[in-house]
């Protein structure tokens, strides 16, 4: 084996890539990016040798449509906002934020829609709700976003000493839906 | 000045028993051909919904991958979801 012992490598003059090997070999580029050949290469952290767990070979960020409805119906106007996620592995970090919307003409168990990954088996989000109504004669202890295997969000309230229940969407003006919160996927 | 804003399909992956699809779209804002801004955005099709608005390429990969076995474990993970929910 040989040694190479330097201080700087650079690229040649009109050239904005730094290619380190032919194949299979990390690529430095312009603007002090760094990219690899192949989708699902990436770093182990931590480690001495590869190992599997210690991989970070997955990180996107971007944004998502959300749709706040009623499960049996959407609003006669649906409400929709954007957005935002990072993912890191299999852990994507959600917000959303539906602002002084119109709710009127939904119905049924109130939901968020459109989550950019599906999740992985059953999960919850927190929530905040403004002009929401729940069930507060039956011991509501906290409202949660339960997410299982799918992309949509129902609200869920925890009771005391009782089952899950959800929640029917408040149809109606002036509401206010905050969903901000983390959950694992498969993708 | 010319501001252009553009929607490429990017990626398209198939997800777990019940073959979600995922799509991964670029959008990308040019101004004067240069590009000033780029962000990806994200949807998940399930096997019950429309997917009449969806590109022919998206089309055919959801009707190959929701077999009629693949729609039926759906509906019923959603239908013991809901009961299992009350």
């Amino acid at each position: 084996m040989s040694k190479l012992e330097t201080n700087t490598i650079d690229t040649i003059s009109g050239s904005t890539d730094l290619q380190l090997g032919s194949t299979n070999a990390t690529i430095i580029k312009a603007n002090n990016k760094i990219s690899f050949n192949n989708s699902g290469d990436g770093i182990y952290l931590g480690v001495t040798t590869p190992t599997a767990s210690n991989l970070l070979d997955d990180f996107e960020e971007g944004t998502w449509t959300g749709e706040l409805r009623g499960a049996t119906t959407a609003a006669t106007t649906p409400v929709t906002a954007t957005g935002k996620y990072v993912k890191i592995g299999g852990l994507v970090f959600v917000k959303i934020y539906f602002g002084n919307v119109n709710t009127t003409g939904a119905s049924g168990v109130a939901q968020i829609t459109g989550l950019p990954f599906a999740a992985e088996s059953l999960q919850i989000l927190p929530v905040m709700t403004y002009g929401q109504d729940y069930d507060d004669t039956t011991a509501v202890m906290s409202i949660q976003m339960y997410l299982e295997n799918n992309t949509t969000a129902q609200l869920i309230a925890t009771k005391d000493n009782g089952a899950w229940q959800t929640t029917g969407i408040t149809a109606g003006a002036t509401k206010f839906f905050a969903l901000t919160g983390s959950y694992y996927t498969t993708a | 000045m010319a501001i252009t804003k553009n929607t490429t399909l990017e990626k398209i992956e198939i997800v777990g028993k019940y073959k979600l699809i995922h799509i991964k779209q670029k959008i990308t804002v040019m101004e004067d051909g240069n590009k000033i801004s780029e962000t990806a955005h994200r949807y998940v099709l399930e096997p019950d919904m429309n997917i009449d608005n969806q590109s022919a390429e998206v089309q055919s990969i959801c009707n190959a991958a929701w077999t009629q076995e693949v729609r039926d474990a759906w509906i019923a993970f959603k239908q013991e979801q809901e009961n299992r929910l009350g």
